[in-house]
């Protein structure tokens, strides 16, 4: 168990720069996840805290120790892979004991400690097995005990569950936040899978393009995206943007003109906002409702997903370019081509200035689930 | 798998099997005319595929027994087969584990290492490699020479110089062993790395037991280009008792007389070895060795 710190890594590849300076603060013990769109450097990051990659720039502390020149198993780090990277020609037991017997264990001080973990883990009946007689979820199992197995003061992670199919991903989620409660050791996550990001996580972090866009805790992420990037990178769909110029601002907020016409309020504190600044409208398509309100949007049904517990209705709209995404309650009977108006309210409407930096929103973060969105 | 075929399917199988059967004729035939020569009586190299009477005085011969011959002359074997056959298996099994060794360890260093000169190197080893041997006999003979002035077990006459000039022709191992490890994640090394293993414990407990197919294959080829090679053996062996048995066999061959029954017997006998060799080594050669070590 080991807090985690980086002050200011950069990666270099040859000339190419990926990581920009990248600071830190793991708290012992916590689950922190990095998400970002492929190449954002994610990946680079992970693999500089494991000593798979040198950093170039900054310091890299576990446990209060700087470990920039160590190697991976000195830094008391323990890595599972997204391939899961097993050792084919050796059992599943030798696979979990390999880097007990190169640490110079006996094979009885180590068979004890490699069966307790094949016993959490429930492998205990393949222990026999090579790699090639498991399933993926099996396999999953042996990577991950395998780094259990060294009882290392950090686990990375790297996109581990991004191999196995969907019903078998959301079992191993909640097996891996369950085996964080009971280890209850520093976990750091990599991932391009939001769900994962927001069910897992302490805190997560957005990264883009080999820089820290926003560290918050799931709930901050979603209701409070300090721009537009981690805005639209959260949820799903995405948020829907609508650009515009302020028109007025006032005690409730500020008044935007669309660029479509429409007018609308958002309850956003202005800051040093002047009327004419070009902004862009930010609301979730789970915050617009079917129904003529405060803030209305018309358009024409473009496309309708049922998925079941909920209708996605894809919205061509004057106000956007893109058609607004907007969740509906289920089974509604709409079709293609159908006159529409949406509405929100203005205290679920996001505000960003022209350079993407969210304005501060007048609404507190909603207190635990009072289920608004699904309130229909 | 079993696909389901249109009905002129049929026609093509049958032509393409009497295809491959013709082919298959046609290479045995040198074998086959070889085993025969080696059983006929007399040392004739033209006849009948099989011969009319079977004489076993050649192989006896070559098994360095005495035979007595139909004027009930007594006839010694000219030469000690047996012991060039023993010469070559030595130098072939030598050379072979020098060749794995060098290559693997070469291989490694270009699938996985970073250095300057990297593509540069193994474009390099392949253009070298491409410079047929017979054409710097001289060069080879003349820097034996002078090596045996002062490591006399590498100078000429002596085994030591033919596996030492036998390990230089690597490239092209070099080449068919990267390809494979390329074929290898890199993540199953970090793994290991990460386990805390060092680069070559990684080397050694990963990849190279992944690796065993293609190690065997390589061992294979260089056991076989070592039992065959004559151009190199021929310019650095001397003393009849040093040879190899290819070497050996073209003393059969003087222009007065050839001995066509004498040298079949010890071709088919260079042979063995690599038979034997290629069955015990054919259940290493086995594939999918690295199969679910990764996802799949």
């Amino acid at each position: 168990m080991a807090a985690v710190s980086l002050k200011g890594i950069c990666k270099d590849f040859g000339t190419v720069r990926t990581l920009h300076g990248i600071d830190l603060e793991i708290r012992d013990g916590e689950f922190i996840v990095f998400v970002g769109p492929s190449g954002c450097g994610k990946s680079t990051l992970l693999r500089s805290i494991a000593g798979l990659e040198e950093i170039s720039e900054g310091e890299l502390q576990i446990d209060l120790q700087r470990v920039n020149e160590l190697p991976p198993v000195k830094r008391g780090i323990s890595m599972v892979f997204q391939s899961y990277a097993l050792y084919p020609h050796m059992s599943v037991f030798e696979n979990l004991a390999f880097g007990l017997r190169l640490a110079h264990k006996s094979k009885a001080e180590y068979t004890p400690q490699v069966e307790q973990v094949a016993r959490v883990l429930q492998i205990d009946h393949l222990l026999t097995r090579k790699p090639k007689e498991l399933s993926g979820g099996q396999r999953q199992r042996v990577a991950i005990g395998r780094a259990i197995v060294q009882r290392p003061k950090v686990f990375l992670f790297d996109e581990p569950l991004s191999n196995l199919d969907a019903s078998l991903r959301v079992q191993m989620r909640i097996e891996i936040a369950k085996l964080h409660r009971e280890l209850a050791t520093t976990m750091i996550y990599v991932t391009h899978d939001q769900v994962e990001a927001m069910t897992l996580a302490d805190r997560i972090v957005v990264l883009r393009a080999g820089r820290i866009e926003q560290v918050g805790s799931p709930t901050e992420l979603y209701h409070r995206p300090a721009n537009r990037f981690v805005a639209g990178f959260m949820g799903s769909p995405s948020m829907n943007f609508l650009p515009g110029r302020i028109a007025q601002i006032d005690e409730n907020g500020i008044v935007v003109a669309l660029s479509g016409g429409a007018r609308v309020s958002v309850q956003v504190a202005p800051g040093r906002a002047l009327p004419g600044d070009e902004v862009c409208v930010g609301v979730r398509p789970e915050h617009l409702h079917l129904a003529a309100g405060d803030n209305e949007l018309a358009g024409e049904a473009m496309a309708i997903e049922q998925l079941g517990d909920s209708t996605v209705l894809y919205l061509q709209s004057a106000a956007a370019a893109e058609p607004l995404a907007a969740r509906l309650p289920p089974l509604l009977p709409l079709s293609h081509g159908d006159a529409c108006t949406l509405s929100f309210a203005p205290h679920h409407a996001h505000l960003f200035d022209v350079t993407g930096k969210a304005f501060e929103r007048m609404s507190p973060i909603p207190a635990a689930t009072t289920g608004e969105s699904y309130s229909l | 798998m079993a696909m389901v075929q249109d009905k002129s399917h049929l026609g093509k199988i049958l032509a393409a099997h009497a295809g491959l059967i013709a082919f298959l004729l046609l290479t045995m035939f040198p074998f086959l005319m070889i085993v025969s020569i080696s059983l006929r009586p007399g040392n004739f190299a033209s006849g009948s595929l099989i011969p009319d009477t079977i004489s076993f005085e050649h192989w006896k011969l070559a098994l360095g027994f005495s035979y007595t011959d139909a004027s009930g002359r007594l006839i010694a074997p000219p030469f000690p087969v047996l012991h060039w056959l023993w010469n070559s298996v030595k130098i072939a099994l030598i050379t072979a584990s020098v060749v794995l060794l060098l290559s693997t360890t070469s291989a490694y260093a270009f699938a996985r290492l970073k250095f300057r000169g990297k593509e540069l190197g193994l474009s390099a080893l392949l253009l070298v490699q491409m410079f047929p041997a017979v054409l710097s006999l001289i060069a080879i003979y003349a820097i034996f020479d002078e090596i045996g002035n002062y490591v006399p077990w590498l100078g000429i006459d002596s085994h030591g110089s033919v596996i030492l000039a036998y390990a230089g022709g690597i490239a092209l191992h070099i080449w068919t062993i990267k390809g494979y490890f390329d074929t290898i994640p890199a993540e199953m090394e970090e793994a290991a790395i990460v386990d805390g293993a060092s680069h070559f414990q990684a080397f050694w407990h990963v990849l190279l037991p992944m690796a065993l197919p293609i190690l065997c294959v390589v061992f294979l080829l260089a056991f076989i280009g070592a039992i065959i090679e004559y151009p190199v053996a021929s310019i650095l062996l001397h003393q009849e008792q040093n040879l190899t048995l290819a070497v050996g066999s073209k003393l059969y061959l003087y222009e007065q007389n050839y001995l066509w029954g004498d040298f079949a017997a010890a071709a088919i006998l260079s042979g063995l070895p690599i038979t034997l060799l290629f069955v015990v080594a054919q259940r290493w050669m086995v594939n999918g060795l690295s199969s679910g070590g990764v996802k799949g």
